[in-house]
C-alpha cells in the first residue's frame, strides 16, 4: 500500500496532465498530424532551455531561476549579429560566441551570490534574475547606440539610442530547424523528395493516417540529442560525480575534499551558458526578438515544463524534460480550443490552462517539501531505532 | 610596432618562400613547436603554469579568430545596381543583371535596383542590350565585397571596361 502511495505521489503531476490531455485532445478537434507538427516544433524550440536546468539540480542547487541571465546574454549576442547583418548558421554561431563570455561572467556572479545563500538558491536566483534584468534593460535601453556602437537604424529607437522593442530575426529565422529539410508524410513514399515552399525536403517515412506533411526540425533535434549525450557523459566525469556528491550532502562532500563552492559555481556557469544557447535556438525558431520581454518568462516556462514532466527540486532526468515539454505544450495547444468547444469561449480554456499549469507547479513544490520533511522524519526515526528497542 | 613586424617578416619571408611554406602554415607549426617544448618541460612547476596559460590563450585566440571568420563569411551585403551616368560613362539602354544566378534585375537608363548577397564575394552576370533589344555584350565578374556592409555597382562603368565600377553605397 505504501509502495502504491509512493508511486502515486512520485508521478502525480504527469498523471494529472495526462488525464487532462486525454479529455482535452478530443474536445479540441485537432488532427493527429497538426498536434504532432506542433509538438515537434515545440520540442525543438524548448528542450535545450529545459535541459540546461539539469546540471544545477544534479549539484543540489534546485531549479535554476537564474537561467534568465543566460537568456539575456544570448539576446545580446543576437542584437549584435542583427546590427552587423550576419545571417544564417554563421550568424547563429557568432551570437553564441558573443553570448558565451557574457553568460560565463553572469554565471560566475550568480554562483558567488548563491554560495552566500545556501539552502535558499531558488528564491535568490529568482530575485537575481530581476536584478540583472534591470542591468540588461539599462544596457539595451540607454547604452546601446550611445556607448555601445549600434549602426543599424532599423534596430535603434527614433531618438538615436536604445534598441526597439521588437527586433526581426529574419536573417536567422529557422536556419537550424530547416538546415536538414525533412518531412514525414502520409501521401508519398519514404525516400522521395517533396517540394515545400519552393525547397525540396527529404521524406523520412510514410505514416498512413497522416494528412499532409509534417516538417521535422532534424538539425535542432540532433543538437538536442548531442546535448543529452553530453549530460549523460558529464554525469560520469569527475566533475559530474563531485556535483552528485554535493547534491547528496554538502558537508560530506566537503569532508571528502571536494571544493563545494567552486563546483557549485561551475554548475551554475554551465547552466547559464547552456541557457544562452537555448535562448538563441528558441529565438531562431520564433523569428522575432522581443527585446525587453523575451527572457522574462523563459525561466518560469522551462521550470514549469520540467516539473510537469515529473521532476522535483532535487531529482530530474532527461526523460522528465521531454515528458514535460510534451505535456506542458500540449496543454498550450489544446486547452484554449477545448475550452471554446466546451463552453463557447476560448478565454475560459486559456484561464483553465494557466490555473491548472501553475497550480500543478505549486502542488509539485509542496509535494517535494512534504516528501523531504517525511524523509527527514524517517531518517530521525531510524537513528532513534525501532519502537521495540526503546 | 608595424615597422618591427614588417622588418621581422622581411627577414623570415625569404626562408619560408625557399621552403615552400605559407606564413599561416608557419604560424601553426610555431604554435605546435612551442606547445611541444612546454609539454616536455611540464615537470617543472613554472613551465606547467606557462603551458596552462598558453593553452588558454590559444583557445581564446582560436575563438576570436572563429568569430572574425564567421563575421566574414556570414555577413549580408546590399548590392546596389546602378544604371546612371557617371563622368563620361553614359547609362545603358537596357541591362539585365543577375547575382549568383539569382533573380534577374532589368535596368533601364537611370534605374537603380538592390539585391542582397551573403558572403565576402559574389558572381555578377550582366547582359547588355542595344536599342533593338539584342544582347551586345555579356559580362561575368567575381566581385569581392570583403567586410564592407553595402556597395554600389555602376553598370555603365562596368560596361565601359573600367575596373572602378565598385562604388560606395548611396546611403
Amino acid at each position: 500500500m505504501r509502495k502504491f502511495f509512493d508511486l502515486v505521489a512520485n508521478n502525480a503531476v504527469p498523471a494529472v496532465f495526462i488525464i487532462i490531455s486525454a479529455f482535452a485532445i478530443p474536445l479540441s478537434g485537432y488532427s493527429a498530424s497538426y498536434l504532432i507538427q506542433e509538438m515537434l516544433t515545440r520540442i525543438g524550440r524548448n528542450s535545450f532551455l529545459i535541459l540546461s536546468l539539469l546540471i544545477p539540480i544534479m549539484a543540489g542547487m534546485g531549479l535554476n531561476f537564474g537561467m534568465v541571465l543566460g537568456a539575456m546574454a544570448g539576446q545580446i549576442g543576437l542584437l549584435f549579429i542583427c546590427d552587423w547583418g550576419i545571417v544564417g548558421i554563421p550568424g547563429m554561431v557568432l551570437a553564441c560566441l558573443i553570448g558565451t563570455p557574457i553568460a560565463i561572467v553572469l554565471g560566475i556572479f550568480c554562483g558567488h551570490v548563491l554560495n552566500r545563500a545556501k539552502g535558499r538558491e531558488m528564491v535568490t536566483s529568482y530575485i537575481l534574475g530581476f536584478f540583472i534584468n534591470g542591468v540588461y534593460q539599462m544596457t539595451v535601453l540607454y547604452l546601446m547606440g550611445w556607448v555601445i556602437p549600434i549602426t543599424n537604424p532599423a534596430l535603434l529607437l527614433s531618438r538615436g539610442y536604445g534598441v526597439r522593442n521588437a527586433v526581426s530575426l529574419l536573417g536567422i529565422r529557422g536556419v537550424l530547424d530547416n538546415l536538414i529539410p525533412t518531412v514525414i508524410t502520409g501521401t508519398q513514399g519514404a525516400g522521395q523528395f517533396l517540394s515545400i515552399n519552393g525547397g525540396k525536403s527529404f521524406i523520412l517515412m510514410q505514416i498512413p493516417f497522416l494528412e499532409g506533411a509534417i516538417r521535422i526540425p532534424l538539425a535542432t533535434l540532433v543538437v538536442i540529442g548531442l546535448f543529452c549525450v553530453f549530460i549523460v557523459w558529464f554525469r560520469k566525469t569527475k566533475l559530474g560525480q563531485d556535483m552528485r556528491a554535493i547534491g547528496q550532502s554538502q558537508s560530506v562532500a566537503d569532508s571528502a575534499g571536494i571544493p563545494v563552492n567552486r563546483t557549485r559555481i561551475i554548475a551554475i556557469v554551465i547552466s547559464t551558458v547552456l541557457a544562452c544557447y537555448g535562448q538563441i535556438i528558441y529565438l531562431q525558431n520564433m523569428g522575432t526578438l522581443n527585446t525587453y520581454n523575451s527572457h522574462d518568462q523563459t525561466g518560469m516556462f522551462s521550470i514549469a515544463a520540467l516539473l510537469i514532466g515529473g521532476a522535483s527540486v532535487s531529482r530530474a532526468t532527461i526523460a522528465n524534460v521531454f515528458a514535460g515539454v510534451i505535456l506542458f505544450h500540449l496543454m498550450f495547444i489544446v486547452a484554449p480550443v477545448a475550452g471554446k468547444n466546451l463552453i463557447g469561449d476560448a478565454q475560459i480554456g486559456e484561464y483553465f490552462r494557466v490555473f491548472v499549469s501553475y497550480g500543478i507547479i505549486a502542488i509539485a513544490l509542496v509535494l517535494h517539501a512534504w516528501r523531504r520533511n517525511r524523509e527527514r522524519e524517517a531518517a530521525r526515526r531510524s537513528l532513534r531505532g525501532n519502537k521495540g528497542g526503546e | 610596432m608595424t615597422e618591427m613586424l614588417n622588418e621581422y617578416m622581411g627577414l623570415v619571408m625569404p626562408y619560408l618562400e625557399a621552403w615552400g611554406i605559407s606564413p599561416c602554415q608557419a604560424g601553426v607549426v610555431a604554435l605546435v613547436v612551442v606547445w611541444l617544448v612546454l609539454f616536455m618541460l611540464r615537470g617543472v612547476g613554472f613551465f606547467r603554469f606557462l603551458m596552462r596559460w598558453y593553452q588558454r590563450i590559444i583557445v581564446v585566440c582560436g575563438l576570436v579568430a572563429l568569430g572574425f571568420w564567421l563575421f566574414y563569411i556570414g555577413r549580408e551585403h546590399r548590392i546596389f545596381l546602378d544604371n546612371k551616368a557617371v563622368d563620361d560613362f553614359k547609362p545603358l539602354e537596357q541591362v539585365n543583371v543577375s547575382i549568383n544566378g539569382g533573380k534577374v534585375a532589368e535596368l533601364m537608363p537611370r534605374d537603380r535596383d538592390m539585391r542582397k548577397v551573403v558572403g565576402p564575394e559574389f558572381e555578377l552576370k550582366a547582359e547588355i542590350f542595344d536599342d533593338k533589344g539584342e544582347i551586345v555584350n555579356t559580362i561575368m565578374r567575381r566581385v569581392v565585397v570583403g567586410c564592407s556592409k553595402d556597395i554600389m555597382i555602376s553598370l555603365p562603368v562596368l560596361a565601359g571596361g573600367s575596373e572602378d565600377f565598385v562604388m560606395p553605397s548611396p546611403r
